[in-house]
Parts: structure tokens; C-alpha cells; sequence
């Protein structure tokens, strides 16, 4: 019999799993009603993202809450949009608040385009981007890497691509850690890992990854939107991705070695996934160098393609690359160190966010100087056939959540149910029918992505507004989207 | 039925049976390249060794399907399929598995990939033998 969990009610958006049993702190998962029946509905289900919430704040020197997003639902140890905050001294770094894909991400540029212009050439754009942007099982990316120059990646990010003329330096500060997170340790990447990602960087992949183009269909703070550039009917490009190859071997890699580390230095294992080691450990430390790797692999490789996707733009409208501005890049998938309040007193913490996006509010620290009066803009994929948001956080959720919100809309059915329900070709459609145009590598990916498979993101980001951890800035509705 | 999909909100989970161990890892393996090559029906024409060790079998599982993915990105493949010939205690009191990966050229299965397995996880591992047959379980990062 499955272990039950108790919930209490905190507020219409929050509720609370209290401590007991080996819990050390405990668990918060912000949702309304709807949300949080459906997690109490899993729990007879093998896979409860409920459990997930209780077996993190099982985990020493976590800080505050095990906290758990709007858009929950079941992961690997950890639950997807789960935010674990551990103590650089006491604390540790598990595999499970990371994952597969080290620094999936998103990135969005404001084009110099309107929603009209786009529409006028919107079947030349879209086949431009597929034909342009690699995509899809098995594609390769425009690099070709040596074992030398992959390192030489791992180490500068997204810095490492502008070297090699993918994008301009002027787009580093509008990339969460300027597209480089220091303390990356390529030789802490197997060369299994590096091998498998020579020529990856550059491709979006496939699954839930995507390149949209968008436009700004609804604005609701206008001081925000224009600091960022946005106007009502403007044109975006939205790309979310990640590490590639590189990230899921070195997700593969370290789950043996932490589950040794979990057993040396006597961490509750709770569920295979959710293993570790102590920050200082020796272990930790390594772990840390390949997921900073990892994350740098990641912006490295959305540069590439952001460059790939200005050039399609550019060839369809004739107009100079510079023109498109680098609105941000933010990652929903990483380990990395931040100063945090606790209790009054200011600490360096290891923040884990696992389909969380980082979301600081006016005036923190390590925002681009251009939305220092109003936050760093949040991106909030949506799905092909709704909208996404961007937002911005609030100095309650640099509180609450360690300046973390949602990523996405999360997952509402099983992909075998969504292939049982919805076909590739006719969700495709259906799209085109209400003017999307929807350029697809994989058709069953289609189907596996149908809108009717995702919870509603309008529903998960009033959460986090009504909860007061973000504000909304603006919805995009897409108009061309490229899947993997 | 040799293999079936279990639901699972996030990711694919996979359950597969077999008279033997080799049979239900064999028909693990399919299952998860019926993802990525979903519904096609496609003549393999690379073949590939593969040889993967592991201290437990539930281990030697995940390994091997971690493996395939490996070798299917090195060698710029689509798999369809891995035949495991031989399971067996090595030396050390491990596991070893031994067998043959079938798959294509991306350019064969153009336009009929499914998305892509970033990973076999450990969620919902499960490795159970009896007699007369096994059954085993496995979730899938999409």
C-alpha cells in the first residue's frame, strides 16, 4: 500500500505537506483546488509527484521547504517543477534535482517584425526554420567539435559560440550568468559524453523541445513590457532546448557514481533517483564541475541556434541579424550556487530547480542592467497550440521560492494516452485551421505534444500570480512552430 | 504481450516479458526503439555488438538501454532493435549481457521518428524472474 501523504490548506494557492517521519523540513506545493486533486489522485498511481515532494525534504540540510511548483508533476526522485535549496556547508547536491537534460532551457529574441509582417511570409519563415535549425532524432548541429574544443565549450558557454560567430558579445548579458557559469570542470565529463555531442551543439533536438514564433497578444504591465521591448502584435522567437547528448550521459554517468556517494557518506536513498553527495565532498564537487559543464553546453548551444534562427529571419526579410535583440535565456533545469535569505540571515545556497525557472525580482542581483527597475523576464513555454507567458518575479517569491517560478505548463496525460487520443497529422490540422503552422521532424511527436496533453498554462501562471510570486508581462500566441 | 506502455504522466514508462531474461531485455530494447522508429516497418542494415556489465540485474537493465542510446548517437544510427544473446554471472559475481543492436541510417526512417529516449532511469525499476518467465519494468526519460 502506497504511503500516504497529508495536505494541509496554507491559502487558495498553497498548500502544505507538514514534517513528520524523517522529513527534516516540510514540503510546499503551490497549485489551487484543481492541481492539488489531481496530485491526490496519482497517489494510488505508481509514479506520485506528491511522494517525490515528501522524499526531497528528507534530504539533509535542505532549506525552508521542499518546494514543488504550479506546474508539478511526476520526475526522477525529484518532482518536475520541484525547488530544493540546500546549504552550502551542511547540504548536498542530488542527481535527481538536475536530471537528464542539464539546462533545457528557454530563449526568446524580439524581432523587428509585427504580427502582420510575419503573417504575410509565415509559410516562407516556417519552412526556412526547419530547413535551417537541425532538429529531430539523430540530427546534428552546424559544429564539428574536437575533443580540445569541446572542453573549450563546456568551459564558456554560450561565450564559446559567439568566438566561433554565433551571435554578438552583446548578447552574453542578456543570458542568465552571462551564458557562462563559472566553475565548470570538463574533466569531470566523460569523453562518452563529449564524444556523443561533437556535433550536437547547434540542434534543437526532439520531444517537447521546440522553436516557436510568436507574437505578443496580450499586455499586462505596460512599465515591464516596455523595459523589455514588447509591444502589443510584436514578433518573437522562442527556443527551448537544452544539453543535448552531453547532458543525458552525463546524467547516465553520475547516477552510479552518486548512488556510491549516497551509500559512503549514509544519505537517505528514498528512491534510486534521488542519490547525492555532500556539496564540500569530494564527489559533490565533481558532480558540480559537470553539471556547471552541462549547463554551459546548454547556452553554448541555444546561442547557436538563436544565430541559426536570426539568419532564417534574416534571409526571408532581408533585414541585418543585429536588429534582433536577445530579449533573455534562462534555464529551467540546474544546480547552481545563490545568495538567498534564510531566517533573516543571508546564505550561500546550492538552489536545485527541476523544471523551475529562476525568477529575480527588481534589484537582485545578476539581472541585466536594463531590467534592473522591473525584474528579469521569466519565460513560460506554453504549448504549440496555446500560448506561453512571460513573466516577472516579485521580492515575496525571492522569498518563498528562492526566486523560482514555473517552467511550463507540465504534463496533464501520459504519451500513451496522448498517442491513444490525438493523431500527429490531424493535430497538425487542427493547428493550421486556427492558423498555426506547425513544421514537425517526428508526426507521433505531434501527437505526443497535442495541446489537449498539457494542463492549461493560464491556469498554472494565475497560480503563481494569485500567490504572489510573479506578475504577468505579457501572453504570446504562437503562429509558427518548428517540434523536434 | 512481449512489451506494452504503461501510462506515466511525464515519460514513457515500459513493461516487457519474456520466457527468459535475454528475451524480456530483448523486448525491452524494442520497445524503446518503437519509440524513436514508432510504427514503421524498417529493414535494418547496421548491425552493432553490444557488451555491457553491471552488478545487479535491475543495474544491468538500465545499463543496457543507456548503452544502446550511447551507441546509437556515436554511430549516427536508428536503432530498431537489440538482440541479447547471453546474460550471465562474470567473474566478479556481476552481470554480464551480450548482444547485437540492429538499426538504419537516419535518412532511411526520414519523417517517421518518433521523438527522441534521453535516457533509461531507474523510476519504477523492476526485474522479476520466475519460473517460466520475466517481467521488466522501466521508465524512459523523453
Amino acid at each position: 500500500m502506497a504511503e500516504p501523504v497529508e495536505l494541509k490548506k496554507i491559502s487558495d494557492y498553497l498548500w502544505e505537506i507538514p514534517k513528520s517521519g524523517e522529513m527534516r523540513v516540510p514540503g510546499r506545493i503551490y497549485g489551487d483546488q484543481g492541481i492539488i486533486d489531481q496530485l491526490v489522485a496519482d497517489l494510488s498511481r505508481d509514479w506520485s509527484a506528491l511522494r517525490q515532494v515528501k522524499n526531497v525534504a528528507c534530504l539533509p540540510g535542505l532549506q525552508k521547504y521542499a518546494l514543488a511548483m504550479a506546474d508539478i508533476h511526476p520526475g526522477y526522485g525529484f518532482p518536475i517543477g520541484g525547488v530544493g535549496a540546500f546549504d552550502e556547508e551542511e547540504g548536498i547536491v542530488t542527481f535527481a534535482g538536475v536530471g537528464y537534460d542539464c539546462n533545457c532551457g528557454v530563449r526568446t529574441i524580439v524581432l523587428p517584425l509585427s504580427r502582420a509582417e510575419v503573417e504575410a511570409k509565415k509559410a516562407e519563415l516556417a519552412e526556412a526554420l526547419y530547413r535551417g535549425v537541425p532538429a529531430g532524432l539523430g540530427s546534428h548541429g552546424d559544429f564539428r567539435l574536437t575533443m580540445r574544443e569541446i572542453d573549450d565549450c563546456l568551459r564558456g558557454g554560450a561565450r564559446f559560440a559567439v568566438s566561433r560567430g554565433y551571435g554578438t558579445e552583446g548578447d552574453l548579458e542578456y543570458i542568465e550568468e552571462g551564458g557562462c557559469i563559472a566553475g565548470a570542470r570538463p574533466e569531470a565529463v566523460s569523453d562518452r559524453a563529449k564524444e556523443r555531442q561533437f556535433t550536437q551543439v547547434g540542434s534543437l533536438g526532439s520531444g517537447n523541445h521546440y522553436l516557436e514564433v510568436q507574437y505578443v497578444d496580450e499586455i499586462y504591465d505596460a512599465p515591464a513590457a516596455r523595459a523589455y521591448g514588447l509591444e502589443k502584435d510584436s514578433a518573437v522567437i522562442s527556443i527551448h532546448t537544452g544539453s543535448r547528448a552531453l547532458g543525458h550521459q552525463v546524467g547516465t554517468d553520475y547516477i552510479v557514481t552518486l548512488k556510491q556517494a549516497s551509500e559512503k557518506y549514509k544519505l537517505p536513498i528514498r528512491d534510486r533517483e534521488l542519490v547525492g553527495a555532500p556539496i564540500r565532498s569530494p564527489e559533490g564537487q565533481r558532480y558540480i564541475g559537470a553539471v556547471f559543464a552541462g549547463i554551459n553546453c546548454a547556452f553554448a548551444n541555444r546561442q547557436a541556434i538563436g544565430h541559426l534562427a536570426r539568419g532564417c529571419v534574416a534571409g526571408v526579410f532581408g533585414m541585418r541579424e543585429d536588429r534582433m535583440r536577445l530579449l533573455y535565456d534562462v534555464g529551467h533545469n540546474t544546480a547552481k550556487f545563490e545568495r538567498h535569505r534564510v531566517n533573516g540571515r543571508e546564505k550561500l545556497l546550492l538552489i536545485h530547480r527541476k523544471g523551475a525557472t529562476r525568477a529575480f525580482a527588481a534589484g537582485s542581483r545578476g539581472i541585466p542592467a536594463a531590467y534592473s527597475d522591473v525584474g528579469q523576464p521569466v519565460l513560460v513555454g506554453g504549448t504549440m497550440g496555446t500560448c506561453s507567458f512571460i513573466l516577472t518575479g516579485t521580492a515575496r517569491g525571492m522569498e518563498e521560492t528562492f526566486g523560482s517560478t514555473v517552467h511550463g505548463a507540465g504534463r496533464l496525460k501520459s504519451r500513451t494516452q496522448a498517442i491513444r487520443e490525438f493523431r500527429g497529422e490531424r493535430v497538425i490540422g487542427e493547428l493550421r485551421s486556427r492558423g498555426i503552422v506547425v513544421r514537425a521532424h517526428s508526426i507521433s511527436g505531434a501527437a505526443e505534444e497535442a495541446p489537449g496533453a498539457y494542463k492549461d498554462v493560464e491556469e498554472v501562471v494565475q497560480v503563481m500570480e494569485g500567490a504572489g510570486l510573479n506578475k504577468k508581462v505579457a501572453r504570446l500566441r504562437p503562429m509558427i512552430c518548428v517540434k523536434g | 504481450m512481449p512489451y506494452r506502455y504503461l501510462d506515466h504522466i511525464g515519460d514513457a514508462a515500459i513493461e516487457a516479458t519474456g520466457n527468459t531474461l535475454e528475451e524480456a531485455f530483448s523486448e525491452a530494447a524494442r520497445a524503446m526503439c518503437a519509440l524513436m522508429a514508432p510504427g514503421a516497418a524498417i529493414e535494418p542494415n547496421a548491425r552493432v555488438k553490444i557488451s555491457v556489465r553491471a552488478a545487479t540485474r535491475g543495474d544491468l537493465l538500465i545499463a543496457f538501454l543507456n548503452e544502446l542510446l550511447a551507441q546509437q548517437g556515436l554511430r549516427g544510427l536508428i536503432f530498431t532493435g537489440c538482440r541479447v544473446k547471453k546474460i550471465e554471472r562474470d567473474s566478479s559475481g556481476g552481470h554480464l549481457l551480450r548482444g547485437e543492436a540492429e538499426g538504419v541510417a537516419p535518412g532511411s526512417v526520414q519523417g517517421r521518428m518518433g521523438p527522441e529516449v534521453k535516457a533509461a532511469s531507474y523510476a519504477g525499476l523492476k526485474v522479476e524472474e520466475r519460473a517460466g518467465g520475466c517481467t521488466i519494468r522501466c521508465v524512459l526519460d523523453m
